[in-house]
């Protein structure tokens, strides 16, 4: 939903295709799909912009689709439909490197004749430049800055402003060489390459330029204008010519917009009569979806996501300091309620855990429902009110005030009003408060801001454990006042780190062992209880009449710019 | 006015009895969501949020014409009316406890500036302009943005961001100068005549000459005034609401109510429609008032309104 993690399993792994989280359709599958044309321009409507078109400050699923397509990283995930969308290709690299010394050592080489779409060429030293940024811009990226192991990194978590990573990244301009030393084998450290806070800029770039000023470029199209809460241009990058097929394929329109500020509403509306292509929200209203399947299935495509969605539970403010608070609220959630209120069956189903199904070390668990199976191997089947008003009872917070944050746009808020009423209902004084997307991630993770509980979720963009579990639960996952913090409920518990700490190393020698370890800690997560996982969503991807075809990554994203039209 | 008066004690009496609808007549609890809920309509068993048939989307329930639903349900399944009744208890409150507050404090700082003149008159006066010079709603919804996350901490207490007081407190502050800047200009009018002079003459304290003399004086200003600012208030609120800065849910507003029903307007317009309809009829019905009373007390003349 918000912030999209990358990441490898066993090195082995890491340059085959994943097999998980297939995709399916309705209406226009992609095996049904027509064959467009080169051209046009496509027109996508969102109740709010992008946060940002800086890679460095990108931080919702937005901002990072749109930056696939103008910017690039030594690696990425293939730009592709489907399951081949999650497999890892070189991208400014001309090779995924084997790793020396131990799993510690990276070496690029770039792919020559690159250039920015300011004409500059690409050059090693420029990598270094790009994540040094993350550091000096205050960017909230967690890929490279806390969770880290690039030799240097440690010190720029201390010293931001004045970071220096001139001990783990080596550039060789003359050779086109970028040679990376990590503190210690980071199994998934290629993929976190392929994340957008990776991508390459120029060292000409403003450490914090203004949020409309368009970036140089790499990728097939470049930034034509931004009028923020107005609308989007991208065009053709004039510079661009395509290096691989799978890491950057040339688009399809010749230009895209953007319109920001439609309502939910407007946006369904006009994808029914074709003024607008796509859609750049999380969902379309609940009331909407019904009509869009049955009177234009074959602009509709339901796709599994391999995402989670949840309220995060700060246990470290009350009343969500309390376990038994935290435990009550799972077990007085009704799930199949919030799976209404998202769009219904087919739009998502209810879920208890952080992994989602067909994941790598997913296996069903849910101990906080009516009537649990043996160990609570077992689905939710009904929320227990009996048990919660047990729990709720032994606990000295009971009516205290909460607030429960969401985005602005429906259905988010329509499930944040949910759990304000089931709070309510549980002898609490609730209230729901509501931001604009390209402003809810960066108040929310700010832990100065003191969120009791807001509505969130992850993608895992590749099916591996660790996706979901490391940035968002591991105690290093939380940064006080920063906001890149994106362990929101400040769960920290060093015996779970421990243990992440021992399957990301298993990752390494023998991918089953760590799965194994993985479910167990999703289990002891989930038992803690740091949350309430609501549900799994599928991804509703609407087309207006005038596109032939849409492609739509299994690592949990539309790429627009390979959507061709008619 | 006296069509406004009735218009305006139906929309109060229909507020006020929300709780007795919900409760006797529309079996439900306003604020509660209810999206699994499901009721008898015509004999059959239906669902409040109807599922589409691909299993991909839910509709709230349309109109059912009977004492459950009347008017259909809201994305969260709850009583779209019985909401709109709920609704106008807390638009109405704010409005006249807003204009209440605004009228109390307007009336004492504009008899205070125009009994006392001088350097006091010339800072207060200042400060007014400075609120006078910000458009109303900028104002407005500039304060609410700031108090949204933490409310208003005063010390040991504390006005919660969800708490009706803020919204009410600051409607009543930026209309605090449309009131006073009148009242003062009237103060000082009065201070000016010979029976004010006389009673100063006679040895009359600045109390007995500020409530006995000036107060009896300037209060048919604020009484012509106080249903313009009632109405103004009631817009202010439903403006702040809409934004979702103003009344927190679940409790609901007008205001909020229109806010809600946006993303349903395709489908059940009337959850959008029916509070929006409330405003107009209310604010309609305080005009006639307003006018009325003007007419009464201040023939021909024209009050400068906020903005």
């Amino acid at each position: 939903m918000r912030h999209w993690l990358w990441r490898a399993g066993a090195l082995v792994a890491i340059a085959a295709t994943v097999t998980a989280c297939g995709s399916s359709s309705t209406g226009g599958g992609t095996q049904t799909q027509a064959q467009g044309h080169r051209g046009g321009t496509l027109v996508g409507e969102a109740t709010d912009g992008p946060d940002s078109l800086d890679p460095a400050q990108a931080n919702i699923n937005l901002s990072q689709a749109f930056l696939r397509m103008t910017n690039d990283g030594l690696t990425a995930l293939q730009k592709a439909d489907g399951k081949a969308g999650t497999t890892l290709v070189a991208d400014l690299a001309t090779t995924l490197p084997t790793p020396t010394d131990g799993g510690r050592t990276y070496v690029f080489q770039l792919r020559k004749g690159i250039r920015y779409s300011t004409g500059a060429p690409v050059r090693a030293s420029d990598v270094r430049f790009s994540l040094e940024r993350l550091w000096k811009s205050g960017s909230p990226d967690i890929f490279f800055r806390g969770t880290g192991s690039i030799v240097g990194s440690a010190a720029c978590d201390k010293q931001p402003t004045s970071c220096d990573l001139s001990k783990g990244i080596v550039a060789d301009d003359a050779a086109g060489t970028v040679t990376f030393h990590l503190t210690a084998p980071q199994s998934d450290f290629l993929l976190r390459l392929a994340s957008t806070f990776a991508s390459v800029l120029p060292p000409s770039t403003a450490v914090k330029p203004p949020a409309t000023e368009p970036l140089p470029s790499t990728g097939p199209y470049v930034l034509a204008s931004f009028v923020p809460h107005r609308q989007v241009t991208w065009v053709r990058n004039p510079k661009f010519r395509q290096w691989s097929a799978q890491a950057q394929p040339d688009g399809s329109p010749d230009k895209i917009v953007l319109r920001l500020g439609v309502t939910g509403e407007a946006i369904a509306t006009d994808l029914e009569h074709g003024s607008a292509d796509f859609y750049g929200n999380d969902s379309l209203p609940a009331d909407r979806l019904g009509e869009l399947a049955t009177r234009y299935a074959k602009q509709v495509r339901v796709v599994p996501t391999p995402a989670t969605y949840w309220f995060d539970l700060n246990t470290a403010i009350p009343p969500f300091s309390d376990p038994n608070v935290r435990r009550a609220l799972n077990f007085a959630t009704d799930r199949a309620a919030i799976v209404k209120l998202w769009g219904g069956p087919a739009a998502a189903h209810a879920s208890c855990q952080i992994l989602p199904p067909n994941f790598p070390a997913y296996e069903e668990y849910c101990p906080y429902t009516a009537n649990p199976a043996p160990d609570g191997n077992g689905p939710w089947s009904a929320p227990d009110m009996a048990q919660a008003r047990a729990l709720i009872a032994k606990s000295r917070f009971r009516g205290t005030s909460v607030k429960v944050w969401a985005e602005q746009a429906d259905p988010q808020r329509q499930v944040a009003l949910y759990m304000v009423g089931l709070l309510n209902q549980l002898g609490f004084k609730a209230s729901v408060k509501t931001l604009s997307t390209s402003a809810y991630y960066g108040y929310i993770d700010n832990s100065s801001h003191k969120i009791q509980a807001d509505f969130s979720g992850w993608t895992g963009s590749y099916p591996a454990a660790s996706n979901f579990m490391v940035t968002n639960f591991k105690c290093s996952a939380f940064i006080p006042n920063d906001p890149g913090s994106y362990n929101l409920g400040e769960y920290c518990d060093h015996g779970v780190d421990a243990q992440m700490a021992q399957a990301q190393k298993l990752e390494l020698t023998d991918q089953q062992a760590a799965n194994a370890l993985w479910t167990k800690i999703d289990r002891e997560i989930t038992d803690a209880a740091p949350f309430v996982i609501a549900f799994n969503p599928n991804n509703i991807v609407v087309s207006s009449s005038r596109v032939a075809r849409t492609v739509y990554s299994s690592a949990g994203y539309s790429l627009w710019y390979l959507w061709q039209l008619r | 006015m006296l069509a406004g008066l009735v218009v305006l004690a139906l929309v109060v009496a229909l507020s006020l009895a929300a709780p007795l609808y919900a409760h006797w007549i529309a079996h439900t609890d306003a604020f509660a969501p209810n999206p699994n809920g499901t009721i008898v309509v015509h004999g059959q068993r239906v669902s409040v949020l109807q599922p589409g048939a691909t299993g991909l989307g839910e509709t709230p329930i349309g109109p059912t014409w009977t004492s459950r639903y009347l008017l259909g349900a809201d994305g969260q399944g709850r009583d779209a009316f019985a909401r709109v009744l709920y609704g106008g208890r807390i638009s109405l409150t704010i409005g006249f406890l807003a204009a209440g507050i605004t009228c109390l404090i307007a009336l004492a700082l504009g008899l205070a500036m125009g009994f006392f003149r001088g350097w006091f008159d010339a800072i207060l006066a200042r400060v007014l302009d400075l609120v006078w010079a910000f458009p109303v709603y900028l104002l407005a919804i500039a304060l609410a943005s700031a108090t949204l996350a933490h409310g208003i901490p005063l010390g040991p207490l504390t006005i919660d961001s969800s708490s009706i007081l803020l919204p009410t407190l600051i409607i009543a502050l930026v209309s605090i100068p449309y009131v006073a800047r009148p009242v003062r200009a009237e103060a000082m009018a009065v201070r000016s005549s010979e029976f004010v002079e006389a009673a100063t003459a006679s040895g009359a304290s600045t109390w007995r000459l500020i409530v006995g003399e000036l107060l009896p004086n300037v209060l048919d200003v604020v009484l012509v005034l106080a249903p313009f600012i009632v109405a103004s208030n009631i817009i202010y609120e439903s403006t702040l609401s809409y934004l979702s800065i103003g009344v927190q849910p679940p409790q609901a507003s007008w205001g909020s109510l229109v806010s809600d029903g946006q993303d349903l307007l395709y489908t059940r317009p009337l959850v959008s429609i029916l509070p929006g309809v409330m405003i107009v009829l209310t604010l309609m019905a305080l005009y006639l008032v307003g006018d009325g009373v003007r007419d009464a007390l201040k023939p021909g003349q024209r009050e400068e309104l906020p903005r």
